[in-house]
C-alpha cells in the first residue's frame, strides 16, 4: 500500500481507470456538444410543451452510476488538450500579422486598460529591469484597478510586439534552460537553484510609434463628433471634474441621471464618464474623476455648447478660485 | 489551518533514563522530529495555496538533497530544484495557473483534476465530504486541534492532513526534550497509525493524478517528493517504534 514507485515515465504509462458499466465510446460530454451543435433554432422550442417538473419516471431508489464518473472523460480531455496545444502552436495567425496591427488590435480590446498600457510602453523607452517594470506597473494600476497582473499586461504587450525581452546588452534574451548546481556542504551533496541572467523589457519601434501616434484630444475630437447630440452632458461632467478636488461618481450621477437628454435612450452618467476615461479626458484619481490636460482643451472646445448647469458650475469655480 | 486547543505544559522529568547515550539518542530523535515537522510544514504549504513570491523566494534560497536513500524524494527536489533554477518574474503567475490546473481543474466531473481530498480518493462515487473527512476530523479533535475558520476547505484536504503530522511531530520532539519518553511514544504510534489509516492509504492516487495534470516541473516534483517522504517518514516512524522497546511497536 502506497509503496509502488511512481516516477514520471511509470506514471504515464498507468492505465487510465477501467471504464464502467456506462462507458458508450464517446463521452457523455462529447455527445452533448455535437448534439447543441446541430441543434434546432431557438423559434422551433415551445415553451408550452416543456414541463420541467414531468415525471420521467425516476426511482429514487434506484442505484444510478453517473456515466461521467468512469474515468473515460479524463483521457478524452487530455487528448482534446494535447490538440488544441498542437493546433494552437501550429497556427500563424498570430505572428505573422504585423506588429502594428496586433497593438491596435491590442488598444482597441483593452481599451480600459488604455492609460495603464502607454504607461508601459513610455516607461520601456528606455530599457528596464522586468522586475521594476512590474513594480511601475503596479503604480500605474493604483487608480485603474485590473485583474491582469503585470506579467499579464508584459506578456500582452510583448506577444502584440510592442515590446521585446533583452538582455543586458540589448540583444534579444535567450531563454536557457539551466540545470541547479551541485554543491558539498560539510560532505554532503546538495542541488542549489541557479539565478538566470537578468532580462529587460524595451518597447520596440512598433510600440514606440504606437506611443506617439497616441493623441488623446484628437480621440476626444472624434468622440464628441461621433456623439454630438450628448455634448452638453459631456461639458457638464468635464466643467464638474475640472473643478478642485474633481468629482465623485456620485456628484456626476445626481448631475446627470435625471437630464431629459438621457432618458430614451435611457443612458447613465458612467457612460459618459468611461469614454470620456478611455479618451483620456478623464482620469480616475482618489475616489474620483479628474480632468487632464486634454480634457481641459476639449472643455475649451465645448465652451459654446448651450448647458446652463455647466455655466453654473463654473461660475462656481471662478468664484472659488477669487 | 490548524488551532491548537489545548494548553500544551510540560511533564516533568518523569521517566528520563540517565545513560549519556540514550541522551543522546533522545536528543537527536528530537532534531530529527524537529526536521520531520519542518518538512511537514512545507508540504503543506505548497498543497495549501499558490506559491507566492515570497515563498518563491525562499524556495530558491534553499538547498535541495540529493541521494536521500528514496528515488521520488530525490527525483523530486532534483525536479523542483531545476524549476526554481529557471524561475523569473513570470513564475509565481506561471505556477498559480499549475496549481489550479492540478487541484482545481477545469472539467465538471470528478476527474477533471487531482483533487486533493481524501473523500474523494476513498469514496466510491469521489465524492467529498465523505467517511475519510469524518474520521480525520475526529482525530484532530482527540488532539486539541480544530480547523481556522479562515480557511474554507474540508478537514481531509492534504494539507490539513500534513499539517496534523507537523504538529504531531513537534510535540513529540518537545516531549522528548522534556522527558517523557511515554508520551513520545504514544505521539509517534498516533503518526504511524495515521499514516497507515490515511496519508499512504489515498496520497499515492493523488500524487498519480498530479502527474496527469502538472505542467511544471515543480508540481510534478512536489508529487514525487510528497509521495516518497510519507514511505519514507511511514518506515522511519515504524523503526523507531520497533526500537522503543516493543517488539511489534503496539
Amino acid at each position: 500500500m502506497g509503496n509502488a514507485k511512481l516516477d514520471r515515465a511509470s506514471t504515464e504509462q498507468m492505465a487510465v481507470p477501467p471504464a464502467g458499466a456506462y462507458d458508450k465510446g464517446a463521452s457523455a460530454g462529447d455527445a452533448g456538444l455535437d448534439g447543441l451543435a446541430g441543434a434546432a433554432d431557438l423559434d422551433d422550442f415551445s415553451q408550452d410543451a416543456f414541463d420541467p417538473l414531468a415525471d420521467e419516471g425516476f426511482d429514487p431508489d434506484e442505484d444510478v452510476d453517473f456515466p461521467v464518473a468512469d474515468g473515460s472523460n479524463l483521457q478524452l480531455a487530455e487528448t482534446k488538450s494535447r490538440l488544441s496545444a498542437q493546433a494552437a502552436a501550429e497556427c500563424p495567425e498570430n505572428n505573422d500579422r504585423p506588429a502594428a496591427e496586433r497593438i491596435q488590435e491590442l488598444f482597441r480590446e483593452m481599451g480600459k486598460r488604455r492609460r495603464t498600457l502607454l504607461g508601459i510602453l513610455d516607461y520601456c523607452r528606455t530599457m528596464r529591469p522586468v522586475l521594476e517594470v512590474a513594480d511601475h506597473i503596479t503604480e500605474l494600476k493604483k487608480y485603474d484597478r485590473s485583474v491582469y497582473s503585470p506579467t499579464d499586461f508584459c506578456s500582452l504587450l510583448q506577444r502584440a510586439g510592442a515590446i521585446e525581452r533583452v538582455d543586458a546588452d540589448g540583444n534579444h534574451y535567450v531563454e536557457e534552460s539551466l540545470e541547479p548546481e551541485v554543491a558539498m556542504v560539510d560532505g554532503v551533496q546538495y542541488l542549489e537553484p541557479r539565478t538566470p541572467a537578468p532580462a529587460y523589457w524595451r518597447t520596440t519601434e512598433d510600440g514606440i510609434a504606437a506611443l506617439d501616434a497616441d493623441d488623446p484630444v484628437a480621440a476626444t475630437r472624434a468622440l464628441f463628433e461621433e456623439d454630438g447630440s450628448y455634448l452638453p452632458i459631456y461639458r457638464r461632467v468635464l466643467t464638474m471634474c475640472a473643478r478642485p478636488g474633481g468629482a465623485t461618481a456620485r456628484d456626476l450621477s445626481r448631475a446627470i441621471d435625471g437630464d431629459p437628454l438621457v432618458q430614451s435612450p435611457r443612458l447613465y452618467s458612467s457612460h459618459f464618464v468611461e469614454r470620456l476615461n478611455v479618451s483620456e479626458a478623464l482620469a480616475w484619481g482618489d475616489r474620483v474623476w479628474v480632468i487632464t490636460d486634454a480634457g481641459r482643451e476639449a472643455l475649451e472646445a465645448l465652451a459654446d455648447v448651450d448647458d446652463p448647469a455647466s455655466d453654473e458650475i463654473a461660475a462656481g469655480i471662478m468664484a472659488g478660485e477669487e | 489551518m490548524m488551532v491548537d486547543d489545548t494548553n500544551q505544559e510540560t511533564t516533568g522529568a518523569a521517566g528520563r533514563v540517565s545513560a549519556n547515550d540514550t541522551d543522546d539518542a533522545i536528543d537527536q530523535l528530537a532534531v530529527l522530529c524537529d526536521r520531520r515537522a519542518a518538512t511537514y510544514g512545507l508540504l503543506a504549504r505548497l498543497f495549501r495555496v499558490e506559491v507566492d513570491q515570497p515563498l518563491l523566494d525562499e524556495l530558491h534560497a534553499r538547498r535541495y538533497p540529493t541521494g536521500t536513500g528514496d528515488d521520488d524524494v530525490d527525483e523530486g527536489y532534483r525536479l523542483i530544484a531545476t524549476y526554481l533554477s529557471n524561475a523569473d518574474e513570470r513564475s509565481v503567475t506561471e505556477l498559480a495557473v499549475d496549481f489550479a490546473r492540478v487541484f482545481i481543474g477545469d472539467g465538471v466531473d470528478s476527474y477533471a483534476a487531482a483533487f486533493p481530498f481524501e473523500s474523494v480518493y476513498t469514496s466510491e462515487k469521489r465524492l467529498k465530504m465523505q467517511a475519510a473527512r469524518d474520521e480525520v476530523l475526529a482525530i484532530y479533535h482527540a488532539y486539541g486541534l480544530t480547523k481556522d475558520d479562515a480557511w474554507d476547505e474540508n478537514e481531509d484536504h492534504i494539507a490539513p492532513e500534513l499539517e496534523f503530522m507537523q504538529v504531531l511531530c513537534a510535540r513529540t520532539a518537545d516531549a522528548l526534550r522534556h522527558g517523557d519518553e511515554n508520551k513520545a511514544v504514544s505521539l509517534l504510534r498516533t503518526q504511524r497509525n495515521f499514516l497507515d489509516d490515511h496519508l499512504t492509504a489515498w496520497v499515492p492516487m493523488l500524487v498519480h493524478d498530479m502527474g496527469r495534470f502538472a505542467h511544471t516541473d515543480f508540481y510534478r516534483g512536489l508529487a514525487l517528493l510528497v509521495n516518497g517522504t510519507l514511505r519514507q517518514d511511514a518506515v522511519f516512524v515504524a523503526g523507531v517504534l520497533l526500537g522503543a522497546g516493543t517488539e511489534s511497536g503496539e
